[in-house]
């Protein structure tokens, strides 16, 4: 809640008026209360004062005649008759005495006046009260007085006061006095004393003696009943005559020996009834106050938070996109100012976005429509295709009213039209225009500058020349296609109308023309690379043609080579001696040698071009292949004491494969086994395993030295061992054999030992998936 | 004894048959054309007709492939095995005499001690190549 700044502010406000106000208020009201109090008891407390002043005036007043007595007659030397006459007078004159009695000096009645007459001397006149009196004067020879008590005859309060008189000459005690003083005078007091100071009916004056039995009230009946009061210890509120609280004050003074207590009492709700008001007014009064504060503080605050709020809740409404808020705040000051501010932003804001959004809008439109031009482009290969298909199609996509593509020859430096759109296009290709690099224009310009030069409105620029076939032009773009720093064009954009081509626009025309310079270069690769490629097939038919003619013209004299030499060794033209034989077997081998050689390298030729192919027959059984191939090796074995061993199984697996190459395979490993091996024994061994069939040749030959492992597989090297020892190899043997192990899936490799022998394995699977021609026949 | 009709322009290569010829007395005799010009005349007037042909393929005016074509047009000669003798070993020549329809092909230079083996053979039906 506290976040608000209504919230803060109220409160903020309501602290700093009301609660000092409102502490103020309660401490003057509760300085009034007590002020109040306090005067009220001092009120009370003067009255007291008064009243006990006039009490004992009253009381001392009324016994001065008595007093004055001895003083002025002597009264003892007075005779009987004349003290009775003077008593009589005085209770006669003042009517506050309700008897008296001169008792001698040792307490005896010498006579007694009351105010019904001398004559009634009653009995009663000796109460003990009053004896003991009596009793305290002689003993005290002072004047003592007696509690107040009810006279049994009249039922009114009384008090004995005991009047010593002196004897002037001894100063014993010549007579002592008993009066009854009635204390009805007092009441008379009270109730005028009441009267005087009573402010309302709430008021109480009495007194009583110091027990709180009351003595003299106004209502008489109150103590006529002998109503005890219970005083209190000091002054404060006790419940009064009535029941009533009330504030009440005593004072406690003796006349005499008799003791008094004046009480004095205000109900309180009556001494309160001002305070009261006063407290009411002032509450109200402050109520109205606060009443008025707080609206001023609502006012107040309404007036300074309303407008934030107001600004505050505008700048969510815009954060939330509603750009179309304003705020409305009238004010001249601070806030106004701010709220002007803040609208005339928010207008800028709106502007701009709606500015930013138009403008992203179309870039877009653009950018898409070159994605769209290049897409299409790209796709094209044939250059002859593309450039006019581009051409149309930049046109027509951006809107323009022409559009050429000039290609870059590096050759003659000149920029030489390969595409336009429309049938002005056409024209033009027929004219085959062109631009030599260093020509005016803007074409050639951005040739050179290897930037786009644009121009917007043609009337204006003196670098426009002005094609006749184009007579509408108003603006011209000429883009350079460049691939990094390679120029390999430029593209020419012409519009109809004036300003067409903005930076922004230009930029993404360049954008496209870069995409065109790829498809471009992509086109002419293609073409070289077709070119290439026809050039070498042209190459390789040609290498096919030549080997396949080499082949057949020098097989073709070895046939009658070694064919007639063979014959005439067979003896059928006619015998022939020792030494015929030996020439005719040489021809014969140097025959074979060379036939061997060109197959070889024929063979060769065909694996390297990639053109071995397989005549693939199922269920070859290796073991005939190996059996011919032992046959056709044995014979070079005969003048050798090299034996040949076959550890064949009974059953080898049947496979797949060409049979001639299988062949080939074993003929050159059993012919190089026997090349190289002078004595001791070739081994051939096969066996299964998994599911390949693997063959050992092992020999006790020369062996190969580490160092030419490498080379016992590459084409034409031979090891030191080797060819110099038998000059028979083509060097192309074992890499072919490799070959052919390899395209039947399998493979081929070795161990030996210098001088010990070595030992060739052929793995071949037993269904390799060869892919090759399968014929159609069987052996 | 066999009747075997021989096209080969290249001298040695017909003496290597007669060679053959006289290893396996009583096994072949050969009519040699030098030439295939004029072949189908030739051809169908020889008697009495041959067991088997044997076209050398790169000789003029026809080649052994239009030979072969002018053998299959008369139904006498369609048991009779016509094979291919080339000194060409590429692919596509042997793929071609393959396709072409020879019932075989024997490579030069001849292997003369198997020649009357392979050629019994493919008279007996089997389609041997042997290049």
């Amino acid at each position: 809640m506290f976040h608000k700044l209504r919230n803060r502010f109220t409160l903020i406000f309501v602290g700093l008026a009301v609660i000092p106000l409102m502490i103020v208020v309660t401490v003057l009201a509760v300085d009034t209360f007590n002020d109040l109090v306090a005067d009220t008891y001092d009120d009370l407390r003067e009255l007291t004062k008064r009243f006990q002043g006039a009490v004992e005036q009253t009381i001392a007043g009324s016994l001065d005649d008595l007093i004055l007595l001895d003083n002025a007659y002597g009264f003892d030397e007075l005779s009987l008759e004349q003290q009775e006459n003077l008593i009589t007078a005085i209770i006669a004159n003042k009517g506050s005495f309700e008897r008296v009695s001169v008792l001698e000096s040792d307490g005896t009645l010498r006579f007694e006046v009351s105010r019904y007459g001398s004559d009634f001397a009653s009995e009663r006149g000796q109460g003990s009260e009053r004896n003991a009196v009596a009793q305290t004067v002689i003993d005290s020879k002072q004047l003592s007085s007696s509690g107040i008590r009810f006279d049994a005859q009249s039922g009114e309060p009384v008090l004995t006061i005991g009047i010593p008189f002196f004897d002037l000459r001894d100063g014993a005690i010549s007579s002592l006095l008993l009066v009854d003083f009635r204390f009805r005078v007092v009441w008379n007091l009270v109730t005028e004393l009441e009267a005087e100071a009573a402010r309302s009916e709430n008021f109480s004056l009495f007194l009583t003696d110091d027990l709180g039995t009351v003595v003299a009230y106004s209502d008489t009946s109150v103590v006529l009943r002998g109503t005890s009061f219970a005083l209190p210890e000091q002054d404060g509120q006790v419940p009064n005559l009535r029941g009533e609280n009330s504030f009440t004050v005593t004072r406690r003074f003796a006349v005499g020996s008799t003791g008094f207590v004046i009480v004095v009492q205000e109900h309180v709700a009556n001494a309160l009834k001002d305070i009261n008001e006063a407290i009411l007014t002032t509450a109200i009064v402050t109520l109205i106050t606060l009443i008025a504060a707080g609206g001023l503080v609502a006012l107040t605050v309404r007036q300074v938070v309303r407008p934030i709020e107001k600004l505050s809740s505008a700048a969510s409404a815009i954060q939330q996109g509603n750009l179309s808020t304003r705020v409305d705040i009238e004010s001249k000051d601070e806030l106004g100012q701010l709220s002007g501010a803040f609208n005339h932003m928010t207008s800028e804001l709106a502007r701009l976005i709606e500015n930013l959004e138009q403008r992203v809008k179309e870039r877009t439109r653009d950018l898409s429509v070159a994605a769209e031009v290049s897409t299409q482009v790209t796709r094209l290969l044939d250059i002859n295709e593309l450039l006019p298909h581009l051409s149309n199609l930049t046109r027509s996509q951006f809107g323009l009213s022409h559009v050429s593509v000039f290609l870059y020859d590096p050759t003659d430096k000149a920029l030489k039209l390969a595409a336009a759109s429309g049938e002005v296009g056409l024209a033009m290709l027929q004219g085959s225009k062109k631009f030599g690099l260093e020509d005016k224009g803007l074409v050639p310009r951005a040739a050179r500058l290897s930037k786009p030069v644009v121009i917007n409105n043609v009337n204006d620029s003196p670098e426009y020349f002005p094609n006749p076939l184009l007579p509408h032009t108003q603006s011209e773009a000429a883009l350079p296609m460049r691939i990094g720093e390679r120029l390999l064009g430029v593209l020419d954009l012409q519009s109809d109308e004036q300003g067409y081509f903005t930076n922004d626009y230009v930029n993404i025309l360049l954008t496209l023309s870069e995409q065109i310079a790829i498809a471009v270069q992509n086109a002419q690769l293609f073409e070289d690379l077709e070119v290439a490629r026809d050039e070498a097939e042209r190459a390789n038919k040609v290498k096919s043609a030549f080997l396949a003619s080499m082949s057949h013209e020098l097989r073709t004299p070895l046939n009658a080579i070694i064919n007639f030499s063979k014959f005439l060794r067979k003896g059928i033209p006619g015998p022939i001696n020792e030494e015929q034989t030996k020439l005719l077997t040489g021809i014969a081998e140097s025959g074979q040698h060379l036939l061997n050689l060109i197959n070889d390298v024929l063979d060769m030729s065909k694996i390297e071009s990639g053109s071995l192919k397989l005549y693939v027959e199922d269920n070859i059984d290796l073991r005939d292949i190996i059996h011919s191939a032992v046959q056709y090796t044995e014979p070079l074995l005969t003048d050798k004491p090299v034996e040949m061993i076959l550890n064949l199984p009974d059953a080898l697996p049947l496979l797949s494969g060409d049979r001639k190459r299988l062949l080939q395979i074993f003929l050159n490993i059993f012919s190089n086994a026997g090349k190289f091996t002078s004595e001791g024994h070739i081994r051939v061994q096969a066996r299964t395993e998994n599911q390949h069939i693997r063959i050992e040749v092992e020999d006790t030959g020369l062996g190969i030295a580490p160092e030419d492992y490498d080379k016992v597989f590459i084409a034409f090297l031979q090891t030191e061992s080797g060819l110099r020892q038998s000059g028979e190899g083509t060097g192309l043997g074992m890499p072919i054999t490799k070959r052919l192990v390899e395209a039947h899936k399998g493979r081929i490799w070795f161990e030996s030992q210098l001088n010990r022998g070595t030992t060739f394995y052929v793995e071949l699977p037993m269904q390799p998936d060869l892919v090759a021609e399968r014929s159609s026949q069987s052996a | 004894m066999l009747k075997v009709l021989y096209v080969e322009d290249d001298a040695q290569s017909r003496e290597v048959i007669l060679m053959i010829e006289r290893m396996n007395p009583g096994f072949m005799q050969t009519t040699m054309f030098s030439d295939s010009s004029h072949f189908e005349q030739r051809l169908l007037e020889l008697t009495p007709p041959p067991d088997v042909i044997l076209l050398d393929i790169h000789v003029k005016p026809l080649t052994g492939f239009q030979m072969l074509d002018i053998v299959r047009a008369h139904p006498q000669f369609s048991a009779t095995p016509v094979v291919a003798l080339t000194a060409s070993v590429m692919n596509e020549e042997i793929d071609l005499l393959r396709v072409a329809g020879f019932h075989g092909g024997l490579g030069k230079p001849l292997n003369i001690d198997a020649f009357s083996t392979l050629l019994q053979r493919i008279v007996r039906g089997e389609i041997i190549w042997h290049v």
